[in-house]
């Protein structure tokens, strides 16, 4: 048992334990201040696995809300579309075949006349832009999607040629839209034949929007309101009869159209629904691991103020310490 | 039994209490200094013929616990040791970055993803395309800086291997050249304390390159040798020998023959051995960053780099490229090859084809690599199969991980958790060296000077003066009552 200490010992103590309940202090500060624990690295341990995990997923949910919204508004876009196209067939188609069916007179020719403009209104909705981006032209989004209506007329006329009778004129119009190759892919429909690539929603589902203006029940749309045109711009003028035969089956084309373009508003439909169950549900995942990650990195800020203020204590407890053994000096009591 | 001898007597009385007051004054003024061994002196009553004549300083001693010192100077080493490993993988850790800052590796592979899905989103937007490039460029130069500090520290771990061994080497000749002073001091009875602290101090510093046990040879000298058993001094001082490399890169390595490792006295040491026969201090510590650590990380680095590459080249993805042509990440421009892995995570960079900094087209990110013109503005296709392959469940093709199936956000989080882990381990290997070390100082410490104990002491020596004054002024007063007979 030695019969001395040296002076060295309790200054170096001192100074060590000083220095130990400031960096204390600094790091419960911190933690007080910002509600987080100073070092992730120590309060992890170093695995750093779940918590990027969560970050990751925490940065592509934000993602995955711009990309759902920009879904739902292209698909929004293309309903609002086919809904008026869907309005004015009924209407048109009716009241076209039944006043066709009477004859050629001033009344069928004010519907054909409106039926033209319907035509406008047709090509205008295939043309639907949403935020730039054009709804049914498939890959190719930049510019219009559908020719000039009086393109296509001009095209439909040379197709039609010299064709006289009411089924034969249809014929030609038929194919012209329908034959793969044919007039309306290769004259009327100006987007690309690649359809838009599915849109991601999260990580495992996505939904596709691949209705191009190319799709059948489309085109199907237009045969009525194409014809129609064409018949007040004096096709077959020749004769009354097959004008008025004409005219009427262009009525009928529009009702039938309705089926198609029905089954088409349905998928869009349902892809609406997709859409907006997946951002309800990305928003709570979202919220659940904004939770999830606080709770790993959180700090309870009653517990750091208590830490705080102990920590304060100490300190001051030790400096007082230091003063009185300072004080503490056989020297000094010798005078 | 005559007056002089008394006077003899109480004159070296004096002289031991004047020596004695002269140690304590030393000992007062070296109470601050570290490496002070405290003197005391030791007295013994001298005797001529069987008949006591005074006392006499038989020596100072310097008062040190040489086992404490030497358990202190293995501490001393092991925290050298883990302070050299613990801030390499510090800067390391900082450099790849915390999860959540929003610079860290993870947070870049996320928002590459994040950026990914808004471009395939929006495929026409230029500022899209742009967000992507610049996500897959951020990742490249993280990945950069991060090899780049790697073998920067390499350098300097090798810089400072050639510094600490010229270090060595010189105090180990200025101890060899005080054992002869001291034992040239001792042989001659004189005191040779002031040079044993001188000793002490240098041993300290050779402590902290390599621990050394201290020990004790007859005329005063010392020998020094390692735990491992290797003798670094022993009448001779041994010549560790070094060669630095001026510019340490990734293919350089220990094992491969390209970097220099240690000799003593000309044998060569295995530096690669666990326990080898310089190891336990700074210089094992700073040969750990340059041939393990060191090498270990960069190997991690390459390979994340490397499953990188891999996941966004070839024509399943891309479907513009042939095989062997370099994808958006390259390897400084050119494709991966994998005989060529060491080193990559330096030379990673995004592909000059879609980096409108180097000519490039960002249109080229929506419409491949090898596309002649931008295409149709609304394709996603390719975008859409980049964010799968981000995604994909791949194991990678080399490093820790390539027996297990991730993703590479799952890689990046598992390649930060490898630093991250291995550096709380040293991190806590050195709190608790640090504090063996500690509570070894507080010993060594206590042995010290102190200042009550030598101000006590100096009041007895004051006494003992008094009364040998005393003694003399009464042996004269004695002497002159007898001359005046």
């Amino acid at each position: 048992m030695s019969i001395s200490i040296g002076d060295l010992a309790r200054t170096v103590a001192l100074t060590r334990q000083t220095s130990g309940l400031k960096v204390e202090l600094d790091r419960s500060l911190i933690e007080l201040t910002t509600g987080r624990t100073s070092d992730i690295t120590k309060t992890v341990k170093g695995d750093f696995t779940s918590l990027a995990a969560i970050d990751r997923s925490i940065t592509i949910y934000s993602a995955y809300d711009y990309s759902t919204t920009e879904a739902a508004r292209l698909a929004s876009a293309q309903q609002e579309a086919l809904d008026d196209l869907h309005g004015t067939l009924q209407t048109r188609g009716t009241q076209l075949a039944a006043a066709a069916s009477i004859g050629m007179d001033q009344s069928v020719e004010a519907i054909l006349s409106e039926a033209r403009s319907d035509f406008d209104m047709a090509l205008s909705r295939l043309n639907t832009t949403t935020g730039g981006r054009a709804a049914f032209a498939g890959a190719d989004t930049h510019g219009a999607t559908v020719a000039s209506a009086d393109d296509i007329l001009a095209s439909l006329r040379t197709a039609i040629g010299p064709a006289a009778t009411a089924e034969d004129v249809m014929a030609a119009v038929d194919t012209w839209f329908n034959a793969p190759g044919g007039g309306f892919e290769t004259d009327a429909y100006l987007g690309s034949t690649d359809p838009l690539a599915p849109i991601r929603l999260d990580d495992s589902q996505g939904v596709s929007l691949d209705t191009t203006a190319l799709d059948p029940a489309l085109r199907e749309t237009l045969k009525g309101f194409a014809v129609a045109s064409l018949v007040k711009e004096g096709l077959l003028a020749s004769s009354d009869t097959e004008q008025s035969k004409l005219a009427k089956i262009a009525g009928v084309k529009m009702i039938g159209a309705q089926d198609g373009l029905v089954a088409l508003r349905a998928s869009i439909g349902s892809s609406q629904a997709k859409i907006e169950s997946v951002t309800v549900r990305n928003a709570a995942q979202l919220t659940s691991l904004t939770q999830a990650r606080s709770e790993i990195v959180g700090v309870d800020q009653y517990e750091a103020a208590n830490r705080l203020s102990a920590v304060q204590a100490q300190l001051e407890t030790l400096y007082t310490v230091t003063a009185r053994l300072s004080q503490l000096s056989l020297a000094k009591a010798l005078g | 039994m005559s007056l002089s001898s008394a006077m003899t007597q109480a004159l070296s009385g004096l002289q031991a209490m004047s020596r004695s007051a002269n140690v304590v004054s030393n000992n007062l003024a070296n109470a601050l200094t570290e490496g002070y061994g405290r003197q005391e002196v030791e007295l013994t009553a001298r005797s001529t013929g069987g008949q006591g004549s005074g006392v006499k300083v038989s020596a100072i001693q310097r008062l040190v616990d040489q086992a404490i010192i030497n358990d202190r100077r293995l501490a001393d080493g092991a925290v050298a040791n883990a302070s050299a490993r613990s801030a390499f993988l510090d800067t390391i850790s900082t450099t790849l970055g915390e999860p959540g800052s929003g610079s860290s590796l993870t947070d870049m592979i996320g928002a590459l993803g994040a950026s990914l899905i808004e471009a395939a989103a929006r495929p026409e937007s230029d500022a899209a395309l742009s967000n992507v490039a610049t996500a897959f460029g951020d990742i490249a130069t993280l990945l950069n800086d991060a090899s780049d500090q790697v073998q920067q520290r390499r350098t300097a771990a090798d810089r400072s291997i050639a510094k600490d061994v010229e270090t060595l080497n010189a105090t180990l000749q200025m101890v060899d050249d005080l054992n002869a002073q001291i034992a040239r001091l001792q042989a001659g009875g004189n005191d040779a304390n002031a040079l044993l602290d001188q000793r002490q101090v240098l041993v300290d510093r050779i402590s902290e390159i390599v621990p050394v046990k201290q020990v004790e040879r007859d005329t005063g000298a010392i020998a020094l040798m390692t735990p491992t058993g290797a003798m670094l001094l022993d009448g001779e001082p041994a010549e560790i020998g070094f060669t630095q490399s001026s510019l340490v890169t990734a293919q350089m390595t220990y094992g491969g023959g390209t970097l220099s490792g240690l000799t003593i006295n000309g044998t060569a040491i295995d530096v690669m051995r666990e326990n080898h026969a310089l190891s336990g201090g700074s210089l094992a510590g700073h040969l750990a960053v340059r041939d393990d650590l060191g090498v270990s990380v960069q190997a991690e680095l390459d390979a994340f780099a490397r499953d990188l590459v891999s996941r966004f080249s070839g024509p399943a993805v891309d479907t513009t490229l042939t095989a062997g042509s370099p994808g958006i990440l390259t390897d400084g421009g050119s494709a991966f090859d994998p005989l060529d892995e060491v080193g990559l995570a330096g030379r990673l960079s995004l592909n000059g084809l879609v980096d409108p900094d180097s000519g490039g087209e960002v249109w080229r990110i929506r419409a491949g690599l090898g596309a002649a013109a931008p295409g149709d503005v609304g394709q996603s296709a390719l975008l859409d199969r980049l964010s799968s392959a981000l995604d994909a469940q791949m194991a990678p093709g080399s490093g820790s991980y390539s027996h297990q199936s991730m993703k590479a956000s799952q890689h990046a989080a598992e390649l930060l958790s490898s630093v991250g882990t291995q550096s709380q381990w040293v991190d806590a290997d050195l709190a608790r060296q640090q504090a063996r070390l500690d509570v070894l100082s507080d010993q060594e410490l206590a042995d010290g000077v102190d200042s009550d104990v030598e101000m006590q002491l100096l009041l007895v020596i004051e006494r003992a003066y008094a009364a040998n004054a005393r003694v003399i002024e009464t042996v004269e007063q004695m002497f002159d009552s007898l001359l005046r007979i």
